[in-house]
């Protein structure tokens, strides 16, 4: 199955006619309240906790997803096990980045965010990849797990899979490694919380 | 008897020991043997010949009409984001191409280096807008010939 997992948009029935035309199977965003099945695309709640909201989380039905802005966000990650899904770090507040802060997120265990249109836009603008690049190197060695998605806001910023994949693939990512990303760990997320 | 059974347990005790020392000298000779490829240079790595390859694609209108979109529109959108993305060495290397697009169906072949074609998948992925219609660029299929290309085009 493949899956969108942070679209940032609202989703209508155009958007779920060409989600299925791009050959998603599901999406997770925001606006969702239930897990619903509109025109073959399931459609999934996405939360996006912070830190402190996190105790609250256990009752949600979701994907629920930690926003990580600080290294602190991270201390004391054995709490967090059960209460979250993945993790998604928000590089541009993140202006350390330590042995700590990776050996905490490599012991937490869950999947790491990566947004296609944050990575597209930042090669573009010429902005430093060096975090970017540090996440898919941890992946190449199989330290942690990461998942890719669109991050888009409307219709016509959605992408196809293969270009999600093509661009980690461009990375330095090995194929195997970079369809994994793209097409199991997702759908494993989105068979664990639907 | 008893320096028959003697004699068996020491002919055990031989063979385990034989078969520990061969697999001991395969482990260093497989040692031996990665190292000095590895100080040669990795003798693995072909020298891959670039293929011709042929991807068929279809142009979706997300908003504006479709038959605004003409075949040297495409060509330029494609051309101006491939330089933008891979630079015009990038560009010379993987030498896209537009074979043949229908302007009717919105759906054409692209034609590219095979080493280039996650490059190419990204490249269709950020053309947002032709002529002034926002689209989506879907890639369909890839082929090795422009026939079989043809066929899958048709079948879209």
């Amino acid at each position: 199955m493949v899956a969108d997992l942070c679209f940032k948009g609202v989703v209508d029935d155009n958007l779920v006619r060409y989600a299925l035309r791009l050959g998603y199977r599901a999406i997770a965003y925001c606006g969702a309240s239930s897990t619903e099945l509109v025109g073959g695309v399931k459609l999934v709640p996405r939360y996006e906790l912070k830190r402190d909201d996190v105790s609250k989380s256990r009752n949600l039905r979701g994907l629920r997803v930690l926003v990580v802005r600080s290294k602190d966000d991270l201390k004391a990650y054995p709490k967090l096990a059960g209460s979250i899904d993945a993790v998604r770090i928000d590089f541009a507040q993140l202006n350390e980045v330590n042995k700590g802060f990776l050996r905490r997120l490599i012991g937490l265990g869950v999947p790491i965010e990566v947004e296609f249109s944050e990575l597209v836009s930042r090669l573009l603008s010429s902005y430093s990849l060096d975090y970017y690049y540090l996440i898919l190197r941890l992946y190449t060695r199989k330290k942690i797990r990461i998942y890719v998605c669109s991050g888009a806001t409307d219709l016509s910023s959605m992408v196809h899979p293969t270009a999600m994949f093509a661009l980690i693939s461009v990375l330095g990512v090995p194929e195997a490694l970079a369809a994994k990303a793209i097409f199991k760990v997702p759908s494993e997320l989105i068979s664990n919380v639907a | 008897m008893s320096l028959e059974y003697t004699l068996l347990v020491s002919a055990v005790a031989i063979s385990l020991v034989a078969l520990y020392l061969s697999v001991a000298s395969w482990l260093k000779m497989r040692r031996a043997v990665s190292l000095v490829r590895s100080a040669l240079g990795n003798s693995k790595t072909k020298i891959v010949k670039p293929r011709r390859r042929y991807l068929v694609f279809e142009i979706i209108a997300v908003s504006g009409d479709l038959s605004h979109v003409r075949r040297d529109h495409v060509e330029k959108a494609l051309q101006k984001n491939f330089q933008l993305l891979y630079g015009l060495i990038g560009y010379g290397a993987a030498r896209p191409s537009l074979v043949y697009y229908d302007e009717s169906r919105g759906a054409g072949i692209l034609a590219f280096k095979h080493l280039w074609r996650n490059h190419v998948f990204l490249l269709l992925s950020l053309i947002k807008e032709i002529n002034g219609v926002r689209v989506l660029v879907v890639p369909v299929t890839t082929t090795g010939t422009r026939k079989k290309a043809m066929k899958a085009l048709e079948k879209t």
